[in-house]
């Protein structure tokens, strides 16, 4: 029925729809309308770069992405010996970003289980709890940006 | 002494780029065929910093040092790459030449805007290369005075050369400029 329909269509849009990766072996969420997808990690070459955080492009068959260390950003070494590839969604374009090689989860939030991080940090757009566990929401679509002063 | 590779347009095909592609630790760097003016093996130059060849005195640095990283320990196949542009000269050595490619202009692709620093001006750009990415690096910058190294030296000489005003189709305008010479 269409008035049943509509509040479902209500629900799923009042829901963060997120995923949930790792680096260091710290969850990080990141809303999935922001994510391009995730791919295996096949290295990446540096590129001498004054920007911070962006200074190596990846190769993906025809596509070249520029990668931003989220991990040198919080200061995280990525685990496994196979990592993968998660591809932001930047609004200057994608990015590739280097994440531990556990997949990555999917998982929805309701709006009222969201809370600001205790130390504003514009990168972040929320805290959420995940089991038990309180994980950032990283604003991908501006991350790093110079609107965002980096820690 | 020049490659004398040139931006032309290949029957068939659009303009291309010639270029020099070398390593340089972990970077294919792309040198425009243009500015390169000679290769030599390294021994030739021994471990001094200058060398002076028909006339002209290149400083001799590590590529690696330009690019800000540390240079390889023992590379296998290693020469230096004599560069000349805009007056200035400059030898870097690198770890291995990779070879003259030509590459179409519409394949070589300007950074991604993610890179916003000064880095877009020592970068023209970069395009597929092998397995890899090759770096395509601003002639301009690459043979500029090194500002964390060593100032630059008195004014020896003048050159003339010519270049292309762009601003009016065809129009060839010869430009005099300083050409600074370091003393040896």
């Amino acid at each position: 029925m269409l008035k049943g329909q509509s509040k479902q269509v209500g629900e799923r849009v009042a829901n963060w729809s997120l995923m949930v990766f790792s680096i260091g072996g710290r969850q990080l969420a990141a809303r999935t309308d922001e994510v391009g997808g995730v791919l295996p990690w096949t290295g990446a070459m540096p590129v001498p770069s004054r920007t911070p955080y962006v200074n190596a492009l990846m190769r993906n068959g025809e596509d070249v992405l520029p990668v931003f260390d989220l991990g040198d950003m919080l200061k995280l070494q990525v685990q496994g010996s196979a990592p993968m590839c998660l591809i932001a969604k930047r609004q200057d374009g994608p990015m590739a970003i280097r994440i531990d090689d556990s997949i990555p989860k999917l998982t929805a939030v309701e709006p009222s289980m969201l809370y600001p991080p205790a130390q504003p940090d514009p990168n972040i757009l929320w805290h959420c709890q995940i089991d038990g566990v309180a994980v950032p929401i990283y604003a991908l679509s501006h991350l790093g940006t110079p609107t965002v002063a980096t820690s | 002494m020049s490659l004398r590779g040139q931006t032309k347009s290949v029957a068939g095909a659009g303009a291309t780029e010639r270029l020099l592609v070398v390593t340089s630790g972990p970077n294919n760097v792309a040198i425009s065929a243009t500015v390169v003016e000679g290769l030599l093996p390294p021994e030739e130059a021994g471990s001094t910093a200058f060398l002076t060849l028909r006339d002209i005195t290149y400083p001799i640095i590590d590529l690696s040092r330009r690019l800000g990283q540390a240079p390889t320990a023992a590379p296998a196949d290693p020469r230096i790459v004599l560069c000349g542009s805009g007056g200035r000269h400059r030898g870097f050595r690198v770890d291995q030449v990779l070879g003259l490619t030509e590459v179409e202009v519409s394949r070589l692709h300007p950074l991604p805007p993610h890179f916003a620093g000064e880095e877009r001006a020592w970068w023209k750009g970069y395009f597929l290369y092998q397995e890899g990415v090759a770096l395509w690096a601003n002639p301009e910058w690459l043979v500029a005075i090194d500002p964390a190294g060593e100032p630059p030296g008195p004014i020896a000489a003048t050159k003339r050369f010519v270049a292309e005003h762009t601003s009016q189709a065809n129009e060839i305008i010869e430009l005099e400029v300083v050409d600074a010479k370091r003393a040896k």
